[in-house]
C-alpha cells in the first residue's frame, strides 16, 4: 500500500522535526518534503507532489494564505491544511475563503493532526 | 472778560488734553496686557502640545515593544513549546511502567498548562482584536481572558453605537481599562465585575462596576504620584492624552470607576 505524501511548510525548524514525529507515528504517513516558506514549497513541488500540504499560516517570503491559493490553482488534487498558532475566527474563516481542506492549531493534540490527515484525504 | 474767556478756554483744553492723554495711556496699557496674556496662553498651549507628545511618543515606543514580545513569545517560544509537545507525545506509552507513565502524563499536562499562559501573556501585551473588530470586542475578549477564574461574575453591556474610524485610536483608552481590571482582579478581590458604556452627545462614558475592596479618588491621586503607582501613572497620562476624565466613587454596593472621554464619529 502506498503511504500518504505529506509535505510540511513551517518556517520554525524545531516545529517541522515535531510535527514530522507526530505524522510518521502512524505507519501509513510519510513527511516528502520540507520547506520553510510558501515560495521554496512551490519550488519544490515542480519536482514531486505530495497528496498533503500542512502549511503554516505565518511565514516570510510567501505566507501560508498566498501559498494555499497558487496551490489550489496549480495543483487543484493536493490538499492542504493549515496549521496556525491563532485561533481567532477571522484567520479560520480566511483559510477556508483560500481554498485550505483543514484547519488545525498548533497546540493540537498528536491524535487530532493523525486524525484530520486521513479525514482530508477521504474528502 | 475776553482774558477769563481764554484762561477757560485753556483749562478746559488742557483737560481734554489730559483725558485723551490718560485714556490712550489706559488703551495701551489694556492691549499690552492682553498681547501678554496671549503670549502666555500660547506659552502654556505649546508646553501641553510638547508634553503630549513626549507621552505620545512614550506610549508609543510601548507599544511597539510590547507587540515585539507579544510576537516573540507568540510565534517563536509558542513554536518550541508545540514541539515539545510533539516530541514528548512521540513517546509510546503503552510500554511504560506505571511511574513513567505518570511522569510522561504529568509533563504532557505541564506542556499544556504553558502552552497557554504563553498565549494568555502574548494576547494581553498585544491583541490583534482591537485593530480588527475594534475596542468593545477587545474589551469582552480581555475580560473573557482574565476574568475567568479570578471572578465568578464578570459581564458587560457596551454601547454598539460606539465606532472609532481609527481603532488603532482606542489604544489608550483600551490599556487604562486593562490595568484599571488588573488591579481590580489583583488587589480587590471583588466577586463581581460589571462593564458598561454609553454615548451622550459628544462624550462617552465608561463605568466600571465591582464589589471588591477598591479605591476612592483621593486614593488615586495619591497612589498615582507615588513612585510605585506606576500602573496608575499610566492611567494618568493615557488619560490626560485623549482628554479623557477619570472619577473614583464608593457607594454602599460597591465601587465604581467612571472615564468620560470625548467622542466623535469623524475621522
Amino acid at each position: 500500500m502506498n503511504k500518504i505524501k505529506i509535505a510540511i511548510a513551517d518556517d520554525y525548524e524545531v516545529f517541522r522535526e515535531g510535527l514530522i514525529i507526530t505524522l510518521e507515528m502512524d505507519d501509513t504517513i510519510e513527511v516528502i518534503m520540507e520547506a520553510d516558506n510558501g515560495e521554496s514549497l512551490l519550488a519544490k513541488m515542480e519536482h514531486a507532489l505530495p497528496d498533503i500540504v500542512i502549511m503554516d499560516f505565518k511565514m516570510p517570503v510567501m505566507d501560508g494564505m498566498k501559498a494555499t491559493r497558487l496551490i489550489k490553482q496549480q495543483y487543484p488534487d493536493v490538499k492542504v491544511i493549515v496549521i496556525s498558532m491563532y485561533e481567532d475566527e477571522k484567520f479560520i474563516t480566511s483559510f477556508h475563503e483560500c481554498g485550505a481542506d483543514g484547519y488545525l492549531l498548533k497546540n493540537a493534540e498528536p491524535d487530532e493532526i493523525r486524525e484530520l490527515v486521513h479525514e482530508v484525504l477521504a474528502k | 472778560m475776553n482774558e477769563v474767556a481764554s484762561i477757560k478756554y485753556f483749562v478746559a483744553l488742557g483737560i481734554t488734553i489730559m483725558v485723551l492723554l490718560f485714556s490712550s495711556f489706559l488703551l495701551a496699557l489694556v492691549f499690552s496686557q492682553k498681547k501678554k496674556n496671549k503670549y502666555q496662553e500660547n506659552l502654556r498651549k505649546l508646553k501641553e502640545e510638547q508634553q503630549n507628545q513626549l507621552i505620545e511618543a512614550a506610549i508609543r515606543s510601548e507599544e511597539t515593544e510590547r507587540h515585539r514580545i507579544a510576537e516573540t513569545l507568540h510565534d517563536e517560544v509558542g513554536a518550541i513549546l508545540s514541539s515539545a509537545k510533539l516530541h514528548l507525545l512521540g513517546v509510546k506509552g503503552d510500554n511504560l511502567s506505571e511511574k513513567d507513565k505518570k511522569l510522561y502524563e504529568k509533563g504532557g499536562s505541564l506542556l499544556n498548562d504553558v502552552i497557554k499562559r504563553v498565549r494568555g501573556i502574548s494576547h494581553n501585551l498585544h491583541s490583534n482584536i482591537l485593530k480588527e473588530f475594534g475596542f468593545n470586542e477587545a474589551v469582552r475578549h480581555f475580560l473573557q481572558q482574565v476574568a475567568g477564574s479570578n471572578i465568578d461574575d464578570a459581564t458587560t453591556d457596551l454601547d454598539d453605537n460606539y465606532q472609532n474610524p481609527n481603532p488603532d485610536n482606542d489604544i489608550s483608552l483600551y490599556r487604562t481599562v486593562q490595568e484599571l481590571i488588573n488591579n481590580i482582579i489583583k488587589y480587590a478581590s471583588a466577586q463581581q465585575l460589571h462593564i458598561s458604556s454609553f454615548i451622550k452627545g459628544d462624550k462617552m462614558e465608561l463605568i466600571i462596576y465591582h464589589n471588591g475592596n477598591g479605591i476612592d479618588q483621593q486614593q488615586f491621586e495619591e497612589l498615582s504620584f507615588k513612585k510605585e503607582g506606576l500602573g496608575l501613572k499610566n492611567i494618568r497620562n493615557r488619560l490626560l492624552l485623549i482628554k479623557g476624565l477619570i472619577n473614583f466613587t464608593k457607594d454602599n454596593d460597591g465601587y465604581r470607576i467612571h472615564i468620560t472621554i470625548p467622542y466623535s464619529t469623524k475621522p
